[in-house]
């Protein structure tokens, strides 16, 4: 379980800083055996952090493969989202995407590399109103 | 076996009494063992009790065991869990077999007990019938031995009379000899003193009296032989009459005594009698009761078996749903194809069409906080004139045709070149009907509630809106849901689709409800229903799911009843929206209609206002068991077995303050403020074993202290057993997935980005350096297994 802090804005204060956002992380899914981990379980955590960018996606549409999720979240950012953001934005945030996606990082620390990268270009579409 | 014990007691009882002199004979023994028997049965009818009540603890407690293995094991192990359920479920069928053969036991010896009682009361009338038989055969023989004493009494009593006359004849021949001798001498003494000539004449005299005493002593030897003979003869009739009179007396004390044993023996008949009328009634009363009982669990089995079949429905309902990260597809059903297809709704066993009732019930039920004020704020919500309003938007949703209607994205109704969507124009007017209601509304409208039950931890569904029992709306859950609402874009939607998942959110949460409460309890459990809402923005459907009981048939079953369509909007905008109409099957106007518009109020609006006034209670079960927990110590995590730190101080509120703010695969999340800080308790359900508890958890906060992003333990609490049940946490936040709905395609995934980003850094702050804890082969070989990620234990699954 992912439980976020209840003032988001004081983190997006922080990321338009350029520090640290942070969240409250609660999480029982290996939470236990953080060390030792095995190769297998590592990717498992590469995985699971990747399934949770599939909140985001509309319920209507099941995805399973991370190129469909990918590809779906590049589409939704050139729909709607393309009134929000400018098109050199949403080149930079759709470049963070397919790299993120495209890395062959099989490790927790591989993947946050491009995790933050992606998470500092989103910083300032935090919203205010948690 | 108390009841076996019973009924060999009532055989053996006979034979006991027979050991007392006085209870000896035949009638009071055979008395003295019905009472035996009776109050045998009755031992055994009270043990038949105990019987009952044993087989049931000890089902119950295989059943508690099985229960508790599913669902300890639902997180490591699903097929284990399954398998285990399945135990449960078997362990649950053998309860009512395990009453009906104590009751079996029972009427075995109530049966057994009445047939010694008859035995017994045979024995006695047959020992009754033999002595009078005895008694009858000893008069006879009284009656023949006086008729053959009669004849030697008679010779005796002759003999006698002629002894006593003989002896009479004895008496008068020697008076006559005395007085012939006394003549005798009288006339010597004359003829001595008188002359010759009168001496003659005395002599003649005197040879005379001579002769007369000689005629006397004659006759007296022959009276004295007459008297002895007579004596002899008497002697001889009383010699032969003593026999017959000794026969007689014989007699006639064998028919006094057989006379008195026989009328004591017709009064032990008569015990007996009576006692084996009792224990034919105590048999009765047995075999009465076995009927009962046998009728009783043969009720409870049907009932068990009834609600285990709906609780499969129930989960069916929810599991019928392919389970995708992130979302659920709703798959239609055959029923809602041809509701689609717009063709008659078909009439269903479990699904009850146009029942006018479900609304007007509610309305009726929410009378009283539906004043006259409220009613008119009600009513002035169709009069704003706000664009934002809820009247507004719902006339501009109907003027867009309804197949370009957007059900929730604000882009793609810009696309369509609208700038309403449907669950716009609901949130406003729920927002509104709520304001409008004053204190009368309690709580919040949360938006993409998520309804999850640890009882089908992988598919949880997401009500549209529900109004929630808390001051957050993003704190809703599955407890704490109200109603749930289901909001399609139009009515084809509504019928495809919608009314079909309001029908799950119901479904999910009477499934929590066996799953809190357990299958045994939803037997006298009130409140075994649950209301949602479907609705396009124009129309409002209300949903009633029930479990209900059919006592007489021990029968179970599920029954949805759904109001006919009902207009949340006047007739302009109602036309607007369909203007060739829709609600196109046999009587639905006229169930439609019997849902009253109150003042101009439409139906659906005034429904919708009696669903969030109504008492609570109303809308079904809002019970749930509050955790027990042994009181919050620091934790040492030390390696020890723990509960042995220092009491928290201060200590933390009882848990009838805390809020539920969460329900997991094996653990709970409530609310709790605690030392002026909001904090969350973690609650495991059933520890088991140092693995499945909140040990491993608690391990990896200590690990990770100081690592950005962590939760700070402030207490555990450990159970009797010895294991980590629960937690005490901070700092409290936002589950992720209710912090999401409602925010921009681009805000919930900045939020996602930045937590997955968090999780990674903790993994990788963990990996290198901070953790160090390390964990059995077997907690390695369940991580690989696949479970990694899938599971939350706070309304989560993410």
């Amino acid at each position: 379980m992912i439980v976020l802090p209840a003032a988001i804005a004081a983190a997006k204060a922080a990321a338009a800083a350029a520090t640290s956002v942070e969240f409250a992380v609660l999480f029982d899914w290996g939470s236990a055996m953080l060390s030792h981990a095995s190769r297998a379980e590592q990717a498992a955590d590469v995985s699971t952090a990747l399934a949770l960018l599939r909140v985001t996606l509309p319920d209507t549409k099941p995805l399973y493969d991370n190129d469909d999720v990918c590809d779906a979240i590049v589409a939704e950012l050139a729909g709607g989202e393309s009134l929000v953001l400018d098109a050199a934005a949403r080149a930079a945030v759709e470049a963070r995407i397919v790299k993120l996606y495209a890395s062959p990082a099989c490790t927790a620390a591989g993947l946050l590399r491009h995790m933050e990268e992606l998470a500092a270009s989103l910083a300032p579409f935090l919203p205010d109103s948690l | 076996m108390a009841a076996a014990a019973a009924a060999a007691a009532a055989l053996t009882a006979p034979a006991a009494p027979a050991a007392d002199d006085v209870t000896r004979t035949p009638g009071v023994v055979a008395a003295a063992a019905v009472l035996a028997a009776v109050a045998a049965a009755v031992a055994a009818a009270g043990d038949d009790d105990d019987a009952a009540d044993a087989a049931a603890d000890a089902a119950a407690i295989a059943f508690a065991v099985a229960a508790d293995a599913a669902d300890t094991d639902d997180h490591s192990n699903s097929d284990d869990g399954a398998a285990a359920g399945g135990a449960a479920a078997e362990t649950m069928v053998t309860r009512p077999a395990a009453a009906a053969a104590a009751a079996a036991a029972a009427f075995k010896a109530a049966d057994a007990t009445s047939t010694a009682t008859r035995e017994a009361a045979s024995a006695a009338r047959a020992a009754a019938a033999d002595a009078t038989t005895i008694a009858a055969a000893a008069a006879v023989d009284a009656a023949a031995a006086v008729a053959a004493a009669v004849v030697p009494e008679s010779e005796v009593r002759i003999a006698d009379a002629a002894a006593d006359i003989a002896a009479s004849a004895v008496a008068d021949a020697v008076a006559a000899i005395a007085a012939a001798a006394e003549r005798v001498l009288s006339i010597e003494t004359m003829l001595a003193q008188i002359s010759v000539e009168t001496r003659d004449a005395a002599g003649n005299m005197q040879r005379s009296a001579h002769a007369q005493m000689a005629a006397a002593k004659l006759a007296y030897e022959a009276a004295k032989l007459a008297c002895e003979a007579a004596a002899v003869r008497k002697a001889d009739a009383v010699a032969r009459a003593a026999p017959a009179i000794a026969a007689k007396t014989d007699a006639a004390a064998k028919a006094t005594a057989a006379a008195a044993r026989a009328r004591e023996l017709d009064a032990a008949e008569w015990v007996a009698i009576l006692a084996m009328n009792s224990a034919h009634s105590a048999a009765m009363a047995a075999h009465t009761e076995k009927v009962v009982k046998d009728a009783a669990a043969n009720l409870a089995e049907a009932q068990w078996r009834s609600l285990h079949y709906v609780r499969q429905k129930l989960t069916f309902g929810c599991t019928r749903i392919p389970h995708v990260p992130g979302g659920a597809p709703w798959m239609m059903t055959a029923k809602d194809r041809l509701l689609s297809a717009g063709a008659s709704p078909p009439a269903p066993s479990s699904r009850v069409w146009d029942n006018p009732s479900v609304a007007t019930d509610l309305i009726a039920a929410a009378a009283d906080k539906l004043a006259a004020e409220r009613l008119d704020r009600l009513r002035g919500i169709l009069g704003e004139s706000g664009a934002a309003s809820a009247v507004q938007l719902a006339r501009q949703l109907a003027g867009v045709p309804d197949e370009r209607r957007v059900e929730e994205t604000p882009k793609r109704a810009a696309a369509e070149g609208t700038a309403v969507w449907a669950h716009r124009v609901w949130a406003a007017l729920a927002g509104e009907v709520a304001a409008s209601l004053g204190d009368s509304f309690t709580g919040c409208i949360g938006h993409g509630v998520r309804l999850f039950t640890h009882a089908q931890p992988r598919y949880p569904s997401i009500a549209t809106f529900a109004h929630i029992e808390a001051g957050d709306p993003r704190d809703g859950n599955v407890v704490n849901a109200r109603v749930k609402v289901e909001v399609k874009r139009n009515w084809e939607g509504l019928l495809a689709k919608g009314i079909a998942q309001a029908r799950e959110y119901n479904n999910l949460t009477l499934l929590h409800m066996f799953a809190v409460h357990g299958a045994d309890n939803m037997f006298s459990m009130d409140g075994k229903w649950s209301y949602s809402v479907a609705s396009d923005g124009i129309y409002i459907f209300i949903l009633r799911t029930s479990v209900e009981l059919d006592p007489p048939k021990g029968d179970a079953f599920m029954r949805t009843r759904v109001s006919p369509p009902l207009p949340l909007w006047p007739a302009d905008i109602m036309a607007a929206a369909y203007p060739s109409g829709c609600t196109t099957w046999p009587g639905v106007d006229e169930a439609a209609a019997a849902v009253a518009s109150v003042d101009g109020i439409p139906a659906g609006l005034l429904a919708l206002a009696s669903l969030f006034a109504v008492d609570r209670e109303f809308l079904g079960n809002r019970d749930v068991p509050l955790p027990k927990l042994a009181g919050f110590v620091t934790p040492t995590l030390d390696g020890s077995s723990g509960g042995t730190g220092t009491a928290i101080d201060p200590p933390l509120p009882p848990p009838s303050d805390w809020a539920i703010v969460g329900v997991g695969g094996f653990a709970d999340v409530y609310r709790v403020a605690w030392n002026n800080t909001p904090c969350v308790v973690k609650a495991y359900r059933r520890p088991t074993t140092r693995m499945h508890s909140l040990w491993p958890e608690a391990a990896a906060y200590h690990k990770l202290a100081g690592v950005p992003g962590v939760p700070r333990v402030h207490g555990g609490s450990w159970s009797a057993t010895g294991h980590l049940r629960a937690l005490l946490l901070s700092p409290v936040g936002v589950m992720l997935h209710n912090a999401l709905p409602g925010l921009s395609f681009l805000e919930q995934l900045a939020i996602a980005v930045h937590a997955a980003a968090a999780v990674l850094r903790v993994l990788v702050a963990a990996r290198a350096g901070h953790g160090t804890p390390r964990r059995p082969p077997a907690q390695r070989d369940r991580a690989a297994g696949g479970h990694r990620g899938g599971k939350s234990s706070g309304g989560g699954g993410d």
